[in-house]
């Protein structure tokens, strides 16, 4: 819905606050969920990590840094201890019967996670809690990109499905610039505009990478003395060299999780209902709980595959698990989207906007009661003035959006004289025509959400053997799952 | 069930264009080739060699199964199938709810296409069977390939992820395609997939050319669709397919009943003597150009009001109705030319994105240009592909309506997405390439 994104942009500039593009909650944030805060090293490989902050949200986060992470020894006792805590995270999802969430600051952070991951996962050079995590690891990276996962908390990207500010995409990818627009944060000054908070917020780094200037000042020399004091071999002088590069790496970790807590804060309240399921009133869970439904799924098949010969976190995508791993992709887009336009008002408006939903004011409605034997189509007759200038077409299916309606597949579309449309619908069974009395205004979307659309694909994709495919290279791929 | 074609079954074959593809092609299947890959420019005739192959093989005792994307060309498939051999049986298989498409209607109700639902009904012996790739994914699982030639429609269209798992559906496989349509695309994602040999967005004939190198590929090389002055614009779109146009140009000609308003009398004149132009309207339109395209939905309904006839003055046929459509990019754009046809035109003018008319024909096309309405040319609006769908679905006449600050757009344009080495052809800088060859191609 970029036109209304755009319209509430300018808007949020106006009032200098953000401004809501959702009137329900997309994305449910655990009390206990994970932040975690990283620091890399500059100049080396993404993979490395020089310091980390962990822990719940609602508990105790614990720091640890290593003096130089090139050293493998002291890195791999670093991936020890963070390893010891996504353990304790992973435990308790098992025990609750739920699944692990994280939350890390932006983009950034999960590309460096998604490097940690794949430098470990694999890697038998490693002690074996540092590939378990680099598993687990890869596990949160990879549910990333499943359009509606609940496991993966990139806060810029969760705040920006809710709320948008007066910046520009780009800039939003700040996590305290975002946040300055949300509620000052402690230590701006008083008198400051907002402008001017987001100008002093943008000078601390929030991800992995810290600001060049910060590392040449206070990191580089404090790495030269540990160097140094490593070549003189004074054990004092080394454990003080030590504690000097931590003490360099605290602050922007400190920052980094001060922003995740409040980003957490921000997005646990929210105070937006939960996105509905209108196409299944009579079940009591909504949309939200579908995706969290799905969420637990996955971990605990993912659980229940780690100790198999075949894995399921694959180095590169084989030509099967890469069609697998599409269709769901594909299908939990499709189920979520659909989800949205029915659930979300404003998604709708967007939808009816941009020609994808239909609106229109109902004149008649005239009945046609089905035969009397089983299986029988009820026709109804529909004359409406739709709004936008899509009309429905012959053979499509469209749905009322409305609690419980039961799709329709349009039977013929007869434009009249004065504006208004004639469109003869059907569906198997009775007649129901809840929610179009004349003169009630009724839109008419394309989709409903198939939440078991995934599962299906997978179940067929496994059904079909295609060992024999001249579409597949002559190796079969094994390592699909 | 015989395992390969009775050439001396065969119908003699008969002259025409293409006609020597078309031999080669049932030689190939008579001696149990497989795979073959047919490379086709839009309007060749594939369906039709298509149908012919599977009433051939059909006629000959095999099973046939015909994989298509919709069930519209399934329905299509179906059809040309009965009416090549009426004493072949043909069944079209849809899903439970699919209504039967328009392009089988009427030969379903003359009974010479059957129509099942249920993949267990489709009855034994030879047979030709036309369904889209999602409902052959329900088939059961067997033993033994249930069919003995698979014919893949539009596989440049078919992701390669789609088709691998119906592959052991029959022993031999056709696969047949126009290299020129829009590549398979995905709502999500694929970044994941970039840089390796295959990804599964992959077009299904691409994937096959690479893993069998070695596989005959039949090249239509004559366009029935399309006359000669549009087949030279597109070329540059099919750099590996030389392809002529079967009518001359100026053969086919638009005949007006009523004098049109001044857009459509602009238009009926830059067109005339011509089957393809370029109409520039001044100014600029802003994001997506919403102008632009209400113009186009006033041009199409002066172009309805007048009562055009299309002609075809180098055949015998009868003159006809004139059908029209106008082909966007983007749905917003559909809106937009939608919210100006207005009359009579509302529901004879066909509005629509270049993806969901692939595959159908029009007398005269109004394509807006995809590039218009864009300060910063990106990825989906340079495809070549959709380009070359949008100016080659007319028998008559096509317009390309456009601004000239299109021109300078495309000139200042870098190429800035991802590039990844080593197997990806890099679309953006070929569809840069593409437009302003047939921008260059297309008299103003």
């Amino acid at each position: 819905m970029p036109d209304l994104v755009t319209a509430a942009r300018v808007l949020a500039h106006e009032r200098q606050t953000v401004v809501d593009v959702t009137t329900t909650l997309r994305l449910k944030v655990a009390p206990h969920a994970l932040i975690l805060s990283l620091a890399g090293m500059a100049g080396e490989h993404d993979g490395v990590l020089h310091a980390f902050t962990a822990g719940p949200a609602d508990g105790t986060r614990e720091t640890h840094a290593v003096p130089d992470p090139r050293d493998r020894d002291t890195q791999a006792a670093l991936w020890s201890e963070l390893a010891r805590i996504v353990d304790r995270t992973w435990q308790r999802a098992l025990d609750d019967r739920t699944f692990p969430q994280v939350l890390v600051s932006g983009t950034a952070a999960l590309d460096h996670l998604t490097q940690v991951a794949e430098r470990l996962r694999n890697n038998t050079r490693v002690p074996d809690d540092a590939r378990l995590l680099g598993q687990r690891l890869s596990y949160w990276v990879d549910r990333a990109d499943v359009p509606g996962q609940q496991s993966v908390v990139v806060a810029t990207t969760a705040l920006r499905e809710h709320l948008v500010t007066g910046m520009s995409p780009g800039e939003e990818e700040h996590l305290g610039a975002f946040l300055e627009w949300c509620a000052p944060g402690p230590g701006m000054p008083a008198d400051a505009s907002l402008l001017e908070r987001v100008e002093l917020a943008e000078r601390h780094a929030t991800g992995p990478a810290r600001r060049p200037e910060d590392d040449r000042g206070v990191l580089v020399p404090a790495l030269d003395r540990y160097s140094l004091a490593q070549l003189l071999g004074d054990p004092v002088e080394i454990l003080a060299a030590a504690e000097a590069v931590g003490a360099a790496l605290r602050p922007a970790l400190r920052h980094q999780t001060r922003l995740l807590r409040d980003a957490h804060a921000v997005l646990t309240g929210l105070g937006l209902p939960e996105l509905p399921d209108v196409a299944r009133p009579d079940d009591p869970r909504n949309a939200l709980d579908r995706l969290r439904d799905a969420e637990t799924n996955a971990f605990s098949t993912w659980c229940a595959y780690l100790d198999r010969p075949v894995h399921p976190i694959s180095g590169l995508d084989g030509n099967v698990a890469a069609a697998y791993r599409l269709a769901r992709h594909e299908s939990a887009n499709a189920a979520l989207s659909a989800a949205v336009v029915l659930g979300d008002p404003l998604a709708r408006e967007a939808a009816v906007l941009a020609g994808t939903a239909l609106r229109g004011r109902v004149l008649r409605v005239t009945q046609r009661a089905p035969a009397d034997r089983p299986g029988a189509w009820s026709r109804t007759v529909l004359q409406v003035t739709l709004t936008g200038p899509g009309v429905p077409r012959a053979g499509q299916t469209w749905h009322l959006a409305a609690p419980g309606a039961a799709p329709w597949r349009v039977d013929a579309t007869t434009p009249g004289q004065d504006g208004t449309v004639k469109i003869t619908v059907s569906r198997p069974g009775r007649a129901d025509t809840t929610g179009c009395a004349p003169g009630a205004t009724i839109d008419l979307v394309r989709d409903v959400p198939d939440w078991d659309a995934a599962r299906r694909a997978a179940g067929r994709l496994r059904e079909r053997d295609a060992a024999r495919s001249p579409w597949l290279p002559a190796r079969t791929d094994r390592s699909s799952t | 069930m015989s395992t390969s074609l009775d050439p001396e079954r065969e119908r003699p074959p008969q002259a025409g264009p293409n006609r020597a593809a078309a031999d080669r092609l049932r030689l190939l299947l008579a001696r149990g080739t497989t795979p073959v890959l047919v490379r086709s420019p839009p309007g060749a005739g594939k369906t039709g060699l298509v149908a012919e192959a599977a009433a051939g093989s059909a006629s000959a005792g095999e099973r046939v199964c015909a994989v298509t994307a919709t069930n519209n060309q399934a329905g299509e498939l179906a059809t040309r199938t009965a009416g090549t051999d009426p004493d072949v049986q043909v069944v079209l298989l849809l899903g439970h709810t699919a209504p039967i498409p328009d392009t089988a209607a009427a030969a379903v109700a003359d009974g010479l296409v059957m129509v099942t639902r249920t993949i267990s009904h489709v009855p034994p012996g030879p047979v030709v069977v036309a369904s889209s790739s999602a409902k052959w994914m329900c088939h059961p699982r067997t033993d033994q390939p249930p069919y003995d030639l698979q014919i893949l429609e539009e596989a440049y269209m078919q992701p390669w992820h789609a088709t691998f798992p119906l592959a052991n559906l029959a022993r031999r496989h056709l696969a047949v395609g126009d290299p020129g349509q829009t590549a398979p695309f995905a709502a999500t994602g694929q970044r994941r997939w970039r840089g390796q040999p295959l990804s599964p967005l992959t077009p299904a004939a691409e994937a096959l050319e690479r893993l069998h190198p070695h596989a005959p590929v039949i090249l239509l090389d004559t366009s029935l669709r399309l006359p000669a002055d549009t087949c030279d614009v597109l070329q540059p779109l099919y750099p590996d397919l030389p392809f002529r146009g079967l009518a001359q140009t100026g053969q086919r000609v638009l005949i007006s009943a009523r004098r049109p308003g001044p857009a459509g009398s602009r238009f009926l004149a830059l067109i005339s003597g011509r089957s393809i132009a370029r109409l520039d309207l001044p100014g600029s339109g802003g994001p997506l150009d919403p102008d632009l395209c209400r113009y186009a939905g006033r041009l199409a309904t002066e172009l309805t009001d007048a009562g055009l006839t299309a002609v075809d003055t180098g055949t015998a046929g009868p003159p006809r109705p004139a059908t029209i459509a106008v082909v966007c990019a983007r749905t917003r754009q559909v809106a937009a030319v939608r919210s100006a046809v207005t009359g009579r035109a509302a529901s004879a003018v066909v509005v629509d994105t270049a993806n969901r008319l692939q595959g159908l024909e029009y007398d005269v096309v109004l394509a807006v240009d995809p590039l218009a309405g864009h300060n910063r040319l990106g990825p989906f609006v340079l495809e070549a592909g959709r380009l070359s769908v949008m100016l080659s679905r007319h028998h008559n006449a096509c317009g390309l309506l456009t601004r000239p600050e299109v021109a300078l757009a495309l000139a200042r344009h870098v190429p800035t997405s991802d590039r990844v080495l080593g197997h990806d052809p890099d679309a953006e800088h070929q569809g840069r390439a593409a437009h302003a060859a047939v921008r260059g191609l297309l008299h103003p």
